[in-house]
């Protein structure tokens, strides 16, 4: 398979103004180097706590924002060397969902509006009564009807708002979308209708994902890979193969998926493992592993230099001194956990 | 789908502005406000028909009669019909309130929109004008423009309309910045639309509620204004039956012919109450919608 985004030391550095004046210049790395390859087909699934820059790292994807430095491109595409109209031209191929259904809709346009502005701004449809059809054909597509196109988004529910904008990324017929934990913020039952949607419209029209999500869970179901980001990095990207074997090799990675919590409490056979700490500030991320402040293996190298991203096995990247110590001291843990995935698995 | 079964019943599609209309109606005060300022408009309107003397006609034996069944609010030093003079005064005063905030929130609207959406340096040269204008009590800066511009309504207008639009750019700015940042905008982008576009279909109608009800509370102080300066012989020239002339015309008399002064007064007031009421009533109605 060819890479569809491929990024290359990829950094977004945000200022803080700070003191009276502003005088003191310092900056959150909210994205601090990645290099990604995202394939054509696939569910990317980027995981990580609160703050450690997934959604930013989302963003400069798409150049939502611009990159501090690095290299992005999108199907071979320099996307840094284009121009603003060039880039708008592009956006048809790529598509976005949000994690707040709500807010991702504007509240003073009709869902017809909403999902016309794409096909208008794009030339893609001439005649008004097949750009009707092909609205109504999108609305059904992800489980709405007709009778929705009159209405205002605060008339539907959230899993329905969610809905539209699933239709309005996807309407262009883009390669690219990126899910920024679109069901985090609906109910349980609601989330899986939602996850099952995206994937048959995968399924459908050949989409690639970068499906975003503070949730192993979720990712695990949908992703073919996962990346796990911490602190502005990654530090460790593995098949989902891998990842039900239970080989993971990055102690961050392990925490994580260790982290959430039980379904059945009862049947809890080995103590809750949970990380200790906090995320450390990305004001000022500390020297070495930016994981070694949390880390049960850190050793002396690792508060010296930062590990490099490297291939452990075939397809399978970690940047952490001790990744054999890892697997093979939390291994039982976390299949253990993952046993539990099994269970509800469809 | 399960979900959208529970819409099947057709009811009628709600915008926004309907809510709010719901819940403007449940506000006495402020339908009390909106029947003023509906009947001033009728006033206004047909004034030919509701006055009982033309507003210029002169009766000079009958000069500066109180209050009588010939003529409803008395007369004026010419014998002018008072209460013909009222009613057509209700012109001036409408005019005075649409022309200013025509002018003045067409300007501080562009501006707020462009200064809060853009930000940098246009921002900041936009906001530093805006504290100029601010940092002068308005009459006393309108009175400065009408004396460059020279009196006379057209030019009264102008200046009260240059003083303005500083308070709807502040608000447009504000509002257009919290906007912003709501991702329907980002949305916006990522679908490939244009600044311009987003700016006048994505942030304008989501700011357009706090620009009315700043309309509303906009039109009576620039009537105030106004008549201040017709007041002060910078506005209305005679003889025009703008209230605020009529009232500097009736000081003369305040002892003699204490009816002069009190009707044109009492017009204003009223006026500017409906418009307030009004305001208020929009505010209540249109805030909910921000919060739920």
């Amino acid at each position: 398979m060819s890479s569809l985004i491929e990024t290359k030391n990829l950094k977004k550095y945000f200022p803080v103004k700070s003191g009276l004046f502003g005088s003191r210049n310092l900056f959150v790395h909210a994205v601090d180097g990645v290099d990604l390859e995202i394939k054509k087909g696939e569910t990317f699934g980027l995981a990580g706590e609160s703050g450690c820059g997934k959604s930013t790292l989302g963003r400069l994807l798409l150049r939502l924002l611009e990159p501090t430095q690095g290299e992005i491109y999108f199907d071979g595409i320099d996307l840094l060397s284009m121009d603003k109209k060039q880039l708008r031209t592009l956006r048809r191929r790529m598509g976005i969902v949000f994690q707040d259904p709500k807010s991702s809709l504007n509240p003073r346009m009709t869902i017809y509006d909403i999902l016309k502005r794409p096909l208008d701004i794009h030339k893609l449809v001439k005649d008004e009564n097949e750009k009707r059809e092909r609205i109504i054909d999108m609305l059904e597509a992800v489980g709405l009807t007709e009778e929705h196109l009159i209405r205002y988004p605060h008339e539907l529910s959230g899993g329905q708002q969610q809905r539209v904008s699933i239709a309005r990324a996807i309407i262009t017929h883009p390669d690219f979308v990126l899910l920024d934990e679109p069901t985090s913020a609906l109910d349980i039952s609601v989330q899986a209708q939602i996850l099952n949607l995206l994937v048959r419209l995968q399924l459908e029209l050949g989409l690639t994902y970068l499906f975003i999500s503070h949730d192993i869970s979720v990712l695990q179901y949908i992703s073919d890979r996962i990346g796990i980001m911490y602190l502005g990095k990654i530090v460790e990207i593995f098949n989902i193969k891998d990842f039900r074997r239970g080989e993971i090799y990055h102690p961050y990675t392990a925490y994580l998926l260790l982290s959430t919590p039980a379904l059945h409490p009862e049947k809890r056979t080995s103590e809750q493992v949970v990380l200790h700490g906090e995320v450390p500030s990305p004001i000022n991320p500390p020297s070495g592993c930016r994981f070694h402040l949390r880390c049960p293996f850190a050793g002396n190298e690792c508060k010296k230099s930062e590990p490099e991203l490297v291939e452990v096995k075939k397809n399978h990247y970690v940047a952490c001194y001790h990744p054999e110590q890892t697997k093979e001291e939390l291994r039982p843990l976390v299949k253990e956990k993952l046993k539990m995935y099994e269970s509800v698995l469809p | 789908m399960v979900e959208s079964n529970v819409n099947m019943k057709k009811v009628r599609s709600e915008s926004t502005w309907y809510l709010t209309w719901l819940r403007f109606k449940r506000n006495k005060l402020a339908l009390v406000g909106l029947g003023i300022i509906i009947v001033i408009v009728l006033i206004a309107i047909f004034a030919p028909v509701l006055a009982p003397y033309s507003p210029d006609e002169q009766h000079l034996k009958d000069r500066l009669q109180p209050p009588s069944s010939k003529y409803l609010f008395g007369t004026d030093e010419f014998g002018r019909d008072l209460f013909s003079r009222v009613l057509y005064g209700s012109r001036t005063a409408l005019l005075v309130g649409i022309v200013v905030v025509a002018i003045s929130a067409t300007i501080g609207v562009t501006l707020g929109l462009i200064s809060g959406y853009f930000g940098g340096w246009v921002d900041e040269i936009i906001m530093r004008t805006v504290d100029i204008v601010w940092s002068f009590p308005a009459l006393i800066l309108a009175l400065a423009i009408v004396v460059i511009l020279g009196p006379g309504l057209i030019n009264a207008m102008i200046a009260i309309a240059l003083v303005g639009w500083a308070s709807y750019a502040r608000v447009v700015r504000a509002e257009t910045l919290s906007v912003k940042e709501e991702l329907f905008v980002e949305a916006a982008r990522s679908i490939g639309e244009s600044d311009l576009r987003i700016l006048v279909s994505y942030i304008f109608p989501n700011v357009l509620s706090s620009i009315l009800v700043l309309i509303t509370y906009n039109i009576p102080s620039a009537i105030i204004t106004a008549s201040s300066l017709s007041f002060l012989g910078l506005g209305a020239q005679p003889p025009s039956p703008d209230w605020g002339l009529t009232i500097a015309t009736a000081r003369r008399y305040l002892t003699l012919a204490p009816w002069y002064s009190i009707f044109p007064g009492l017009a204003i007031m009223l006026t500017v109450l409906g418009f307030n009421f009004v305001g208020d009533g929009l505010r209540d109605a249109v805030q909910p919608e921000r919060v739920g």
